[in-house]
């Protein structure tokens, strides 16, 4: 029977392939005590303006929200990829330690976990490269980033037209705008509004920015925690997700019968008893029916 | 030298200097073509524009190649590792010349660049096509405004390079469970694996509306197979790379590679096929390194296999001014294919964690339909799906407006998360002259190349079998226990459609004014240049069409081994694996 999962660290698997040499930027940039991005953007003022939104839009109580998942510490390293080497755009593979390796005759959960890979850095290449300093610094920052400037009166948020600010340029001038909108509802500032006001502010400054700050925390909750948030896994946990599975997966493979099996904690083929199966809550209920009904289609009960 | 490669961004013999081919784009196609000239002793240059992430895909020790894919959304799916990035590579689109030069700057059925293409994106799906799909010309007729086509081969001719397929990259299937099926020479090579639940759910609620639900067949091991493992249903398959190899995305270049007669040069991006006087031969490929800098390679032949857009763009950048290589026909670039999916959306009370399983494990085939008979027009395959992707279900909620205790009411009920079931017809597309890529006459890339335009818009033959499957579709959530079910707006709501199913553009066939390629996808223009990818496709039936592209690309590389003997040959090759290839020198 072949080797199912050999059991080879990150480095050791590029030392034996041979690729350590050829790829001399990963033995020195694994940080396991930082995650490997030890880089932040914001200022202490910028921060708490920023969590203060963070929770107005995902408050804590019951289930987890923004703060309790560490979704603003997730966006304060993103924004400051570019200012650690290699930056921390994509993480390494294939396993983050969270399951073990199956045992290879019966399939069974071992007690041998892999090491967590996910805490390596995998280098851009040179389009990806161009692709997110571009994303976080703006049109201006690459060579050719306003190759199509000459359309960006036709179309000012297509790729390359040159008007992209970045959005560490969008997050710091957001901060000044919900601060300004602040004052001028007569607050002291910005932490002072409650939270409709804070949504309503948000709501006011630049689109761009309501749409990137939404697309991160959703990022900052769910993702895995190796990029700064989704602490202690409490995102995948409160909103009933399993998260990454590998090495062990949920089908159990007996080598000895060659019968693919349930793992029963996770169940694939059949209903999980241990997952809300009861509907939805009262008011999303609703929205889907209003949603249904606006799409011709059919409630069947 | 020896494998594997020690050098940057090289994979296999970094010795090799001259080469009988060169294969652009280390996809489906390319990868299939290569191993079959590679296994026969010809030198095969591969240049692929994206990067590699299969570790050791070169090296014969065993345990290789290692995935650095893994089950991590943001990498995957958020920050796209291995797709097309808008930011620095837009395309542009439009329905019709009256959009004006564009509609739209941005993502048009980007695919992902990178060692295994879209391969190692996909959740596998490896249906066959049925002999019906090659002869619709003469079944269908005059269809206005459409230019429907026999291929020219049928079926039989094509069988044996799917059953190659099939053994090569390992499918698991139910031979005996679709009765729709075309007929085939022997069982899957693997039986199916595990089904997911919302499988079981949608196949209960088609059996009770008298349909024929099946184990969808597909490239994910459930025996331990060719040195790979037994899929695990990790739930990350569809738009992610197989983090245990369980999926076949790399298996043919993989022997490729092993055999020792290729050189695969990965982030390089070819920019220019360039020819002889007589514009019957391609001479060299220029394409920038991974630094971005010039360089080229030549060869004694081409093939391209870059997608079907990318391909049509590499043309027409090679003759700027003109109509494009190999382009006396006028019909590069079109008849431009995508599957026109109407998506019967389906929200239940129970949780179908989709987050388990192979994205999709079941479907069936009666909505393919008949040609000719308005009581079953010609539709598509039907897959049965869930939601396993977390950030992008928060990001449904948040996109409608919802904040604060509202917002996390819905990130907890989870209606088009882990209460949705999907029923996804992949009705087949119209062939239509209109439809087609062209080069934006404005807008460039990062590199300052131009970038392919997609005009399209579908036909009414595709919406007339939207129109009839899709209340159908409604139905059979009712009868599986639905709450709710509707349809999906066109394109999924989105401007233009999203299959990541791409065919057409260099059209085979026997008749040079009527087609680019002829009936073994060489070019009627260009003697030594081949197209191995989707875009030899006259028609694009109503099936998943990757299995069908690499059995296509290994009948075209056996023809360049042996035009006489092309099935001979493949049928020779699948038997030799890596460090065993044929001493015979290229031809």
């Amino acid at each position: 029977m072949p080797l199912l999962y050999r059991r080879r660290t990150f480095l050791q698997l590029l030392a034996a392939s041979g690729a350590a040499t050829a790829l001399p930027w990963l033995p020195g940039c694994s940080d396991r005590a930082s995650g490997g991005a030890a880089a932040r953007f914001f200022t202490p003022e910028e921060r708490a303006v920023i969590e203060q939104l963070a929770a107005a839009v995902l408050p804590e109580g019951g289930t987890v929200g923004a703060l309790g998942t560490d979704a603003v510490e997730y966006i304060d390293r993103w924004l400051a990829a570019f200012d650690d080497a290699p930056p921390a755009i994509y993480r390494g593979g294939p396993f983050s330690g969270r399951t073990p390796f199956p045992d290879p005759a019966t399939g069974m959960p071992s007690d041998d976990f892999p090491d967590d890979a996910f805490l390596e850095i995998l280098p851009p290449t040179r389009m990806q490269e161009l692709s997110f300093r571009i994303e976080l610094l703006g049109a201006a920052s690459v060579a050719n980033g306003n190759v199509n400037a000459a359309l960006a009166a036709s179309d000012p948020g297509a790729p390359l037209t040159g008007t992209w600010p970045g959005l560490r340029a969008l997050y710091r001038q957001a901060v000044v705008d919900l601060n300004a909108y602040a004052t001028a509802q007569g607050a002291p500032d910005f932490a002072s509004l409650d939270d409709a006001q804070k949504l309503a502010a948000m709501s006011a400054v630049d689109a761009r920015f309501a749409d990137a700050f939404l697309a991160n925390l959703a990022e900052g909750m769910f993702s895995a925690p190796e990029y700064g948030g989704n602490r202690d896994l409490a995102g995948w946990r409160d909103y009933a997700f399993d998260g990454d599975s590998q090495p062990l997966g949920h089908t159990l493979f007996d080598a000895t019968t060659e019968t693919l099996y349930d793992r029963p904690d996770q169940p694939n083929q059949t209903l999980d008893p241990a997952r809300p199966n009861d509907g939805l809550e009262p008011e999303v209920e609703s929205f889907v029916a209003t949603i249904t009904l606006a799409q011709g289609g059919m409630r069947f009960f | 030298m020896a494998l594997p490669s020690r050098v940057p961004n090289v994979l296999g013999e970094t010795s090799l200097e001259r080469f009988d081919a060169i294969v652009i784009g280390f996809g489906a196609g390319g990868g299939a073509a290569t191993r079959v000239l590679a296994t026969n002793g010809l030198k095969v240059c591969v240049l692929e524009a994206g990067n590699n992430y299969f570790l050791g895909l070169d090296d014969p020790a065993p345990g290789n190649p290692v995935s650095l894919f893994s089950n991590d959304e943001l990498k995957l799916s958020a920050r796209e590792l291995i797709r097309q990035q808008a930011r620095v590579e837009p395309r542009t689109f439009r329905e019709s010349e009256a959009d004006g030069p564009r509609r739209l700057i941005g993502e048009v059925q980007n695919l992902p660049k990178t060692v295994g293409g879209g391969w190692v994106h996909a959740d596998m799906k490896t249906p066959r096509f049925t002999e019906l799909d090659f002869r619709l010309g003469t079944l269908l007729g005059d269809v206005p405004g459409a230019s429907f086509a026999d291929w020219p081969l049928d079926y039989a001719e094509l069988e044996p390079y799917y059953a190659a397929t099939e053994r090569l990259i390992g499918v698991a299937g139910d031979a005996s469970a679709d009765p729709f099926a075309a007929p085939r020479s022997g069982p899957y090579p693997m039986p199916p694996g595990a089904r997911m639940y919302v499988d079981s759910v949608l196949a209960d609620g088609a059996r009770k509306l008298g349909l024929n639900p099946y184990p969808y067949p597909g490239a994910q091991t459930t025996r331990f197979y060719r040195d790979r493992p037994p899929c695990n249903d990790c739930g990350f398959c569809s738009g992610y790379g197989c983090p245990i190899n369980a999926k076949g995305s790399v298996a043919m270049q993989r022997d490729a590679l092993l055999t020792g007669n290729v050189q695969v040069r990965y982030n390089a991006i070819a920019t220019r096929l360039v020819t002889d006087a007589s514009r019957r031969r391609v001479t060299s490929v220029e394409y920038l390194d991974p630094d971005g800098n010039p360089a080229s390679v030549s060869a004694d032949r081409v093939l391209l296999a870059a997608s079907p857009i990318e391909s049509t763009r590499l043309l027409l950048m090679s003759d700027p001014g003109g109509p494009g290589l190999g382009n006396s026909s006028g019909l590069v670039g079109r008849n431009l294919m995508f599957h026109h999916q109407t998506i019967g959306v389906g929200i239940y009370r129970q949780d179908f964690h989709g987050e388990r399983g192979k994205s999709v494990s079941g479907g069936f085939s009666d909505f393919r339909g008949v040609p000719n008979d308005p009581e079953r027009p010609l539709g598509g395959v039907v897959e049965f799906g869930t939601n396993s992707e977390k950030i992008v279900d928060a990001m449904q909620y948040m996109s409608l407006g919802f904040r604060g205790e509202a917002l996390k009411s819905y990130l907890r009920s989870s209606p088009f998360g882990r209460h949705i079931a999907v029923l996804i017809m992949q009705g087949e597309d119209a062939p239509q002259p209109t439809n087609r890529v062209d080069l934006d006459p404005d807008v460039k890339d990062i590199n300052g190349l131009p970038v392919p335009r997609i005009t399209y818009a579908p036909h009414p033959f595709e919406i007339t079998a939207r129109m009839f499957y899709a209340p159908k579709l409604i139905a059979l959530h009712g009868a599986a226990g639905a709450q709710f079910a509707f349809v999906a707006p066109n394109y999924d709501g989105g401007p233009t459609p999203t299959t990541s199913h791409i065919m057409g553009t260099m059209r085979m066939g026997n008749d040079p004014a009527l087609s680019v390629t002829d009936r073994f996808c060489r070019f009627h223009d260009v003697d030594n240049l081949y197209s191995a990818d989707g875009a030899p496709f006259p028609t694009g039936s109503g099936y998943n069409p990757t299995l069908t592209i690499q059995a296509l690309a290994l009948r075209t590389a056996g023809a360049i081994v042996d035009p006489l003997r092309p099935e001979a040959v493949v049928e020779k090759s699948v038997t030799l694996r890596g460090g065993r290839a044929s001493s015979k020198p290229a031809a």
